[in-house]
């Protein structure tokens, strides 16, 4: 536990000095919502609800992806991986708190990027709040551990960016398809059984990603 | 009948190779408490590689790698009698050298990480620029923090590679005193370098490697490797 909250904060702390994550993952979230939100005209208000929802997830997805590709970052600028590596943790409490860091920067860019979101297609927020919280969190958790296992993969190659949207996006795919399903059930119905099906569903996407990560993790960080 | 001094290290037969090349092969060595180890080898030789072996960074393809009585692959706690310092920096250019320390002293779970980190900020001469940046320090500087670092956690087995690069004359004093006290109180040390060691307290016993085996006799090498002399 000790060794997780040292390195969530030292990214943290890292973050707040250099701002070499947030500030891109902000613009490029709130430019997405800004251009669907001009150009797109929904044919009604299911449609448009159904949209807001899409782009809502599109952009934190991308967000993801920018916030992992960045979390070796430190390590790999520095060369402190192999002081991470020779401590005496487990190498999935790295992956935790690296996943944690992308996490919460997740959460601030859905913060701020759902509520423009349904002002730009004019939609309130529907559904129960609090399973549209555990909604957002478990779709969080998923985007966040399959972006930083799959940026941990290739945090050493040159071409890092284009190789995580190739690793990442194929497996998200499935995530994000649930999750806007969900999200509209949610608002649709409430917690209806279909909407515990797919909660049941996106809970057992964040365990199965999890024990991949946390299997192949210590594989993959060996330089 | 004198006490047989407790092993530090012990890597038998160790061995790895990245993709087609053999980085090091058939690596016996044993440090002993209070023994200082020098392996001497050119660029490409396998110093690096043998010392991020001993380090637990690398995993060995054949071989074992034992820290004070327990196999590195089995136990990630026995990590914690290990101190590394690469050949450059594993420092964070964007935490002053005071988070630095802070920083690694939790990763090893120490509880009075402050006092420690104050401590060797004195010893280390770098009081004076503790809250600057790491990255606004000079080589020098961030090579004796490095060094901080990696005896934070007051290691068993201290693995420095290259420890004289960017060092100045005091700089280099300050690792060979360190060094020697280290092996004063019960620790084992083993650094690399390029160049001939010159005579100090911290050479000890030198070896040499070369196409990432270590030079000798092999039985002998092997032999030198049992932890227990009765086996």
């Amino acid at each position: 536990m000790r060794a997780f909250a040292a390195i969530f904060i030292k990214d943290i702390l890292i973050e707040m000095r250099l701002r070499q994550v947030a500030p891109t993952m902000l613009v490029l979230a709130v430019v997405l919502v800004a251009v669907f939100g001009f150009f797109l005209e929904p044919a009604g208000r299911e449609q448009a609800g159904q949209l807001s929802l899409a782009v809502i997830w599109l952009a934190v997805t991308f967000a993801a992806l920018l916030a992992a590709e960045r979390a070796f970052a430190a390590e790999r600028e520095s060369r402190t991986l192999s002081a991470l590596l020779a401590a005496p943790m487990a190498p999935a409490v790295l992956l935790i708190a690296k996943c944690a860091f992308v996490l919460l920067l997740l959460i601030a860019v859905q913060a701020l990027v759902a509520p423009l979101t349904l002002v730009f297609f004019r939609q309130t927020l529907a559904g129960p709040p609090h399973w549209l919280l555990l909604a957002a969190l478990l779709g969080d958790v998923a985007l966040a551990l399959v972006a930083t296992a799959s940026a941990a993969m290739v945090a050493e190659a040159r071409t890092r960016g284009p190789l995580l949207s190739v690793i990442a996006l194929p497996l998200l795919v499935p995530v994000l398809l649930v999750v806007t399903q969900l999200f509209a059930e949610l608002g649709a119905y409430g917690f209806s059984p279909r909407a515990a099906a797919l909660t049941g569903v996106l809970a057992m996407f964040d365990v199965a990603f999890f024990a991949a990560a946390a299997l192949l993790f210590p594989h993959i960080m060996e330089p | 009948m004198p006490e047989a001094p407790t092993t530090i290290l012990l890597m038998e037969r160790a061995g790895r190779m990245f993709g087609q090349r053999r980085a090091v092969a058939d690596i016996c060595l044993r440090a002993d408490a209070g023994e200082a180890i020098c392996v001497v080898g050119s660029n490409g030789a396998g110093k690096s590689t043998l010392l991020a072996l001993a380090a637990g960074i690398l995993a060995p393809d054949e071989g074992t790698v034992t820290i004070c009585g327990e196999r590195l692959d089995r136990s990630r706690q026995v990590r914690r009698h290990i101190g590394y310092m690469g050949d450059a920096p594993l420092v964070y250019d964007a935490l002053s050298a005071r988070e630095n320390l802070l920083f690694y002293g939790r990763l090893y779970g120490l509880r009075h990480g402050s006092q420690r980190t104050d401590e060797l900020l004195r010893q280390f001469d770098l009081h004076d620029r503790s809250d600057d940046p790491a990255g606004a320090l000079s080589s020098g500087m961030r090579r004796r923090l490095d060094l901080a670092r990696a005896i934070m956690h007051r290691p068993r087995l201290l693995l420095l590679d290259e420890p004289m690069n960017s060092l100045d004359p005091h700089g280099r004093q300050l690792i060979e005193t360190l060094s020697a006290e280290l092996c004063r109180t019960g620790s084992a040390l083993v650094w690399t370098t390029h160049q001939p060691p010159q005579p100090s307290p911290m050479t000890g016993r030198v070896i040499t490697i070369t196409d990432g085996r270590l030079d000798g006799n092999l039985d002998a090498a092997r032999a030198n490797c049992r932890s227990d002399p009765e086996q």
